[in-house]
């Protein structure tokens, strides 16, 4: 082996690595499969999504978990906050909010709240939460998704979850008519 | 001309290897991303806000929504305790002793992350669905073909991803000294 051999060597690792990093720091960018994207054709703005059917899941997100039932709501705080109501039945129910990057900046499960029926009040950087007692969210983007699991142990149990999960309710809201809901 | 030829060639190394190490640190989990615990591996930080690139690549790539460690560990199995492949046309037990979490779920999936269609409609176990030893722990068969018990059927597409879910794992002392890692489920592959 020359040196010549060495060299060319090192340049064409180099190259790989240089080549691995940015496509690594593209796929987040350029990706068309992911849950934003994918959630933007089955959702409408501020409209619960009820997810109850394994095959509907299949088509919305990978490895999602098929004893699980899911609402969906894809929020838009623009012209308004958007209040949210929701019953977690169980302890390891969860809701989580995520920007459109996927990143999620919410997260609680019913261990975290002390009354089952549960409200919470997504705001904008505008936005004030008046006389409302719906648990104050500021958000960061002013769209975003809001996604509550609601796990089953079995298939029996599907339709009491999705009886409450069709009770879940995303609305846009005006601060300035707002009127109590629920408390949290 | 030779320069020429050489100068293709490695280009061509270059772009081969680099994008290869990305499919691969992506399906199998980077090491400075993932963390491996006996066999399973977890995206520690995949739900996190500064997530690292890895992590963050693999979330856009899979279309993933992720929940933090503290409501959801998610562990993520691609081989058997052998280091073998897990491949639909193998039968598989899953055995572990009594779960530490308020909620549990195993299910397969291919390798685009979708569960198995099947007449039965069985796609996962969980902490209320499955038969449970008399330790507490549990055994799932992963097969084509009817197993005894739980029985977790596979589809006919090639390799699977077993997924294990552990929703506010508890963590003794010990554990918590040890990078909050539990004992996780042993997969053997009974017959291929």
């Amino acid at each position: 082996m020359t040196i010549r051999h060495i060299l060319w060597g090192s340049a064409t690792v180099i190259l790989a690595l240089i080549i691995h990093f940015c496509a690594v720091l593209a796929i987040p960018l350029v990706s068309e499969n992911d849950a934003w994207k994918r959630l933007q054709n089955f959702t409408k703005v501020n409209e619960m999504l009820i997810v109850n059917s394994v095959t509907e899941a299949n088509r919305l997100w990978a490895f999602h978990a098929p004893d699980m039932s899911f609402a969906i709501c894809r929020y838009d705080v623009t012209k308004g906050p958007v209040q949210v109501d929701f019953e977690l039945l169980r302890g390891y129910w969860s809701i989580a909010i995520y920007d459109p990057d996927g990143k999620n900046f919410y997260a609680a499960d019913g261990f975290d709240f002390v009354r089952q029926e549960t409200s919470l009040l997504l705001l904008g950087p505008d936005h004030i939460k008046g006389d409302n007692d719906a648990l104050p969210i500021n958000v960061p983007n002013e769209e975003g998704l809001l996604v509550l699991r609601a796990p089953f142990d079995n298939p029996v149990m599907k339709s009491t979850v999705i009886n409450m999960l069709n009770r879940a309710k995303c609305d846009q809201i005006q601060v300035e008519t707002v009127k109590p809901r629920k408390t949290t | 001309m030779l320069f020429f030829i050489r100068f293709v060639t490695y280009i061509f190394m270059a772009i081969l290897i680099g994008f290869g190490l990305t499919a691969l640190s992506l399906s199998t989990g980077s090491g400075l991303a993932a963390k491996r615990v006996a066999g399973w591996k977890s995206w520690k930080d995949a739900a996190h806000l500064n997530a690292d690139p890895y992590t963050r690549a693999y979330i856009a790539k899979t279309g993933q929504l992720p929940l933090p460690p503290n409501i959801v560990q998610t562990y993520y199995a691609l081989y058997d305790n052998a280091h073998r492949r897990l491949h639909t046309s193998c039968t598989y037990v899953v055995e572990s002793s009594a779960v530490n979490a308020k909620w549990w779920t195993m299910a397969a999936y291919d390798h685009k992350g979708q569960v198995f269609k099947n007449d039965i409609e069985r796609y996962s176990f969980n902490a209320g669905s499955s038969m449970i030893k008399f330790d507490g722990g549990f055994r799932i068969y992963l097969s084509q073909t009817v197993q005894p018990a739980n029985w977790l059927p596979l589809g006919d597409k090639g390799p699977f991803v077993l997924v294990f879910r552990l929703y506010r794992k508890q963590l003794s002392e010990a554990q918590v000294k040890n990078n909050g890692d539990v004992p996780l489920p042993l997969i053997k592959r009974v017959s291929c």
